[in-house]
């Protein structure tokens, strides 16, 4: 480094002594920004709306797209956090001669590069991670299951099965109990009451 | 010793130069006097501890010039007086010489 130079450093150094409590408030507010703007990043979460979007999912499709959205949602706030701090830098104190801040200044400038870079790589792959766990809320979902059907027949005790068919006259459902699969056939004169529910009771 | 008034401002290095003295006032403070190589003006001023942009400052980076006795530091004449030549509005008061001393 030229004589000169030198000087000019001592100089910046001397001046930098002047400005203290306005530089480290204008520190604070950067940062505040940019955390206030990483809030924004909680929208990962709604993109899948939450828990409700999950329920058709299968088990496996269901692991993995929260797996994949915390994931997600980690490499997007370390991204965001490094692209800040390669911004804004993080305060810190040295001897103000103009040797320290050229060298300070140097290596700054190295690890702001760095943790630039990083942030490319901890981005990409943060956006990738929530592409592919959409992709599976879209594609892996649960085969819906057939209502079953409970019937109450004046004959018999109640039956409660997948309905196959129907007509005007009869309805032929399938019930599975500890005797096994079978195919039952009732009169609709014979029911009494008709009841769509999720799952049959399981035989005793 | 007095002051050469008679001397035009000049940014003119003078390289390594000993026969100042330093005293570490605090932690964040170290008070540097001598005279002026060039002006012949006694002149001190203070080198302190204070916040830059950003990162964690390890290594040489943070010279510690209290401590190790060695660190370099530029430092310019800041003798107040006025020496023809000087550009208005320069944030220099000195007559533009400057030196490097070991802290």
């Amino acid at each position: 480094m030229s004589g000169i130079v030198q000087k000019q450093w001592a100089i910046r150094a001397q001046q930098l002594e002047l400005d203290q409590l306005a530089r480290i408030q204008q520190h604070a507010e950067q940062w505040r920004n940019g955390l206030t703007a990483l809030t924004a990043l909680f929208a990962v979460v709604s993109i899948a709306k939450g828990r409700q979007s999950f329920d058709d999912l299968t088990d496996t499709g269901r692991f993995w797209a929260v797996l994949l959205l915390a994931v997600a949602f980690l490499l997007l706030v370390t991204g965001s956090l490094l692209a800040m701090r390669a911004a804004f830098g993080v305060p810190s104190t040295i001897w103000l001669t103009g040797e320290n801040l050229a060298r300070w200044e140097a290596d700054e400038a190295r690890r702001a590069q760095s943790a630039l870079t990083a942030a490319k790589i901890v981005f990409v792959v943060g956006v990738a991670c929530v592409a592919i766990a959409t992709g599976i809320t879209w594609i892996n979902n649960k085969p819906s299951a057939a209502a079953s059907l409970a019937v109450r027949t004046a004959a018999k005790d109640p039956i409660c099965g997948e309905l196959v068919d129907g007509n005007g006259t009869r309805l032929r459902i399938t019930v599975k109990d500890a005797a096994g699969k079978r195919t039952e056939e009732i009169q609709l004169t014979d029911v009494k009451q008709l009841t769509i529910v999720k799952s049959c009771p399981s035989s005793p | 010793v007095p002051h050469k008034d008679n001397e035009r401002f000049r940014r003119v290095d003078l390289g390594d130069q000993s026969g100042f003295s330093t005293e570490k006032l605090s932690q964040r403070e170290i008070k540097v006097t001598g005279i002026c190589p060039r002006c012949d003006d006694t002149m001190t001023i203070s080198i302190r501890r204070g916040m830059v942009g950003g990162g964690t400052v390890k290594g040489p980076a943070d010279s510690d010039p209290g401590s190790t006795g060695t660190a370099p530091a530029t430092i310019y004449c800041e003798c107040g007086y006025y020496h023809e030549g000087r550009e208005e509005g320069s944030s220099e008061n000195g007559c533009g010489a400057y030196w490097t001393i070991a802290l």
